[in-house]
């Protein structure tokens, strides 16, 4: 049912990223289109002629939705935990959204991710990088725990390099002390 | 060692001497700094006097960074350059307290230095040293004024001269997620500043090798961090080894040979050493806790860690030679203790440490006896020896004119005294201070 309702809301925009493409984009010609995405699209453009540069050009800004789309999932389950100040074990409402993050990865098993730790400011530098993988292998082990295979979550730790929050004090410190999962792409 | 003796004896021997100027508090292990006059160098024209200048300013700085001397006004001059340069009139310098007296000469030709430089001892009336040094193009003039800084400090301590040594930090553009991190490299007092690396990739805590000729650091690459070990002269940069987990927290041992550093799994942090020349490792700890910021003694028969084993981090010391014996806690204090760095001499080891939200840099004998904290701040981390065990430089964050947070290097004399900013042209950490390097 799940996978169904997903795959209805994908078509949607497939179709909605085709008119915008279609009504917006005329202007731009198709020498244009090839100078600037060149990276992406390498393989098929070689093989396709201009009036078929625009079905590669689809595919493409099909997949990022697709792609955008499993981020903005993630992102409504919850893609963070939270921790207490020199704590590994995440705290106890952290439980339902990892639950939540299982469930998602179980239904989109080609799906690879990764768990970034993070701690706050008030820790020395080394200890921070040892503490934030801490946090992030005990986020691992309960989704391993929960039935995801252990082989398509890595783990990295940021320590206190890339606070989400600069301001100095408890509120902004508990946003800092996570454990973020983000897809692999 | 025996230079260390030297000093002692040295210090002792002024100290009998009331005349000397160089009293010792026992208690507080404070020195009184010797009163030096440095006489600016004689010369013939406009160019040569403003080298003169220079290389003053900068003899001037090295000596007084040092802790261990008061540079005396030249105001309080009594007898000209010219005339000191050839003898000084020993009662006149008695007068303003000088216990040592730099003169010398300086010529430019054909775009070389020649520099001609005597070290008194007033109160001996003795000429120390008598040296010259010549075939230095004009714009090694600062290298210059750091041999003779050294040889006037060997001469006067017994102890080898630290002012040719690099600093290598992580300099800081940005703020919060966005702050790009550089390594970057100076001469120990702020000057020569070079960038290393181009800031795509997220560097932390760069380290000296003790030849001076590499570091290794911690780089974020493909979502992994590692130890990369740098040369400084070919920039050519590699991985230490294709580990599982995260590398982390690197240190050379003394003899260059081998990179200790923590390593993950499961969660843990466990200490590791890998042997560069052999390409082979092996594990120091092996417990579920937190072990890490490992560090050498100076002739590397032992490591001090730090580690949460206990709880709290403290910081333990564990023989790795022979047979490793069960780590030793050194530290029992409240608060949390990390990052220890080893003094050259052997004789303490500096740490950060932090309680109550407060951070301090402190020192500890390697008994565990003595703990005593030197600098407070918010987040000050990192402590790095100067090559003598005398000063330390660390980081801190301070507030800015405008309020906002930056991170600065600082040096602290280990009395505790003279804690003073290490001017640097962006926002800096992690600094390691290298070692001498020869000439």
């Amino acid at each position: 049912m799940f996978l169904i309702k997903k795959y209805l809301y994908l078509i949607l925009v497939i179709v909605l990223a085709s008119c915008t493409e279609n009504t917006k984009n005329i202007p731009i010609t198709g020498a244009d289109v090839t100078s600037d995405n060149n990276s992406e699209d390498t393989t098929i453009k070689n093989q396709d002629d201009s009036s078929e540069i625009k079905v590669s050009d689809n595919a493409s800004e099909n997949k990022k939705s697709m792609e955008e789309i499993l981020i903005e999932e993630l992102i409504e389950v919850g893609d963070r935990v939270f921790f207490d100040y020199d704590e590994s074990r995440f705290k106890n409402e952290g439980v339902e959204t990892l639950k939540r993050q299982a469930r998602f990865l179980l239904n989109n098993k080609d799906l690879t991710v990764r768990i970034e730790g993070h701690c706050d400011q008030r820790g020395t530098r080394e200890y921070n990088l040892a503490l934030g993988e801490r946090r992030a292998f005990s986020v691992k082990s309960f989704l391993v725990s929960l039935g995801v295979e252990e082989s398509r979550i890595s783990v990295i730790s940021y320590g206190k390099e890339k606070p989400q929050s600069l301001n100095e004090n408890e509120a902004s410190w508990a946003q800092n002390r996570t454990a973020i999962t983000v897809i692999n792409q | 060692m025996k230079k260390i003796l030297l000093l002692i004896f040295y210090i002792i021997n002024i100290y009998v001497n009331p005349l000397s100027g160089l009293e010792i508090d026992v208690t507080e292990g404070k020195i009184e700094p010797l009163p030096i006059a440095v006489v600016k160098f004689n010369s013939q024209d406009a160019t040569e006097e403003d080298y003169s200048l220079k290389i003053n300013t900068i003899i001037s700085n090295n000596l007084r960074n040092t802790g261990l001397f008061k540079i005396l006004s030249e105001k309080s001059f009594l007898q000209s350059e010219n005339e000191v340069f050839l003898q000084p009139l020993f009662s006149d310098w008695r007068l303003i307290d000088a216990n040592f007296l730099i003169s010398g000469e300086i010529f430019i030709n054909n775009r070389l230095l020649k520099i001609n430089f005597k070290l008194w001892d007033i109160y001996q009336e003795k000429l120390v040293v008598n040296k010259n040094i010549s075939g230095i193009s004009e714009s090694d003039w600062r290298t210059s004024s750091h041999i003779i800084s050294n040889i006037i400090y060997e001469n006067i301590t017994g102890e080898k001269g630290y002012f040719d040594t690099k600093v290598v930090y992580v300099a800081e553009e940005g703020d919060g997620a966005e702050k790009s991190r550089k390594l970057a490299i100076m001469d120990y007092d702020g000057n020569n500043h070079k960038i290393l690396t181009d800031g795509k990739d997220l560097v932390l805590t760069p380290r000296f090798s003790p030849d001076g000729k590499n570091i290794v650091f911690l780089q974020y690459k493909n979502n992994k961090a590692s130890v990369y070990l740098m040369n400084l002269k070919s920039k050519n940069t590699k991985i230490l080894g294709n580990y599982l987990g995260m590398s982390f927290a690197p240190r050379f041992s003394p003899n260059g040979k081998k990179i200790i550093f923590s390593l993950t799994s499961r969660g843990q942090s466990n200490i590791f050493i890998q042997d560069l020349e052999k390409n082979k490792n092996f594990q120091v700890t092996n417990n579920k806790y937190i072990n890490t910021s490992p560090y050498f003694s100076p002739n590397g028969k032992k490591i001090v860690f730090s580690s949460d084993r206990a709880g709290k981090q403290n910081l333990y010391i564990k023989k790795v030679v022979n047979n490793f014996k069960k780590a030793e806690r050194i530290t029992y204090g409240k608060g949390n203790y990390a990052t220890p760095v080893w003094s050259p001499r052997g004789d303490y080891i500096a740490f950060t440490k932090s309680y109550k939200k407060k951070f301090y840099i402190g020192l500890i004998k390697a008994n565990g006896k003595g703990e005593r904290l030197i600098s407070e701040g918010y987040l000050a981390d990192g402590p790095t020896w100067s090559p003598n065990g005398r000063t330390l430089a660390f980081y801190k964050i301070v507030k800015d004119q405008n309020n906002q947070n930056k991170s600065k290097l600082f040096t602290i004399d280990i009395t505790g005294n003279l804690e003073k900013e290490l001017v640097t042209p962006y926002q800096a950490s992690d600094p390691d201070w290298g070692p001498s390097i020869k000439y």
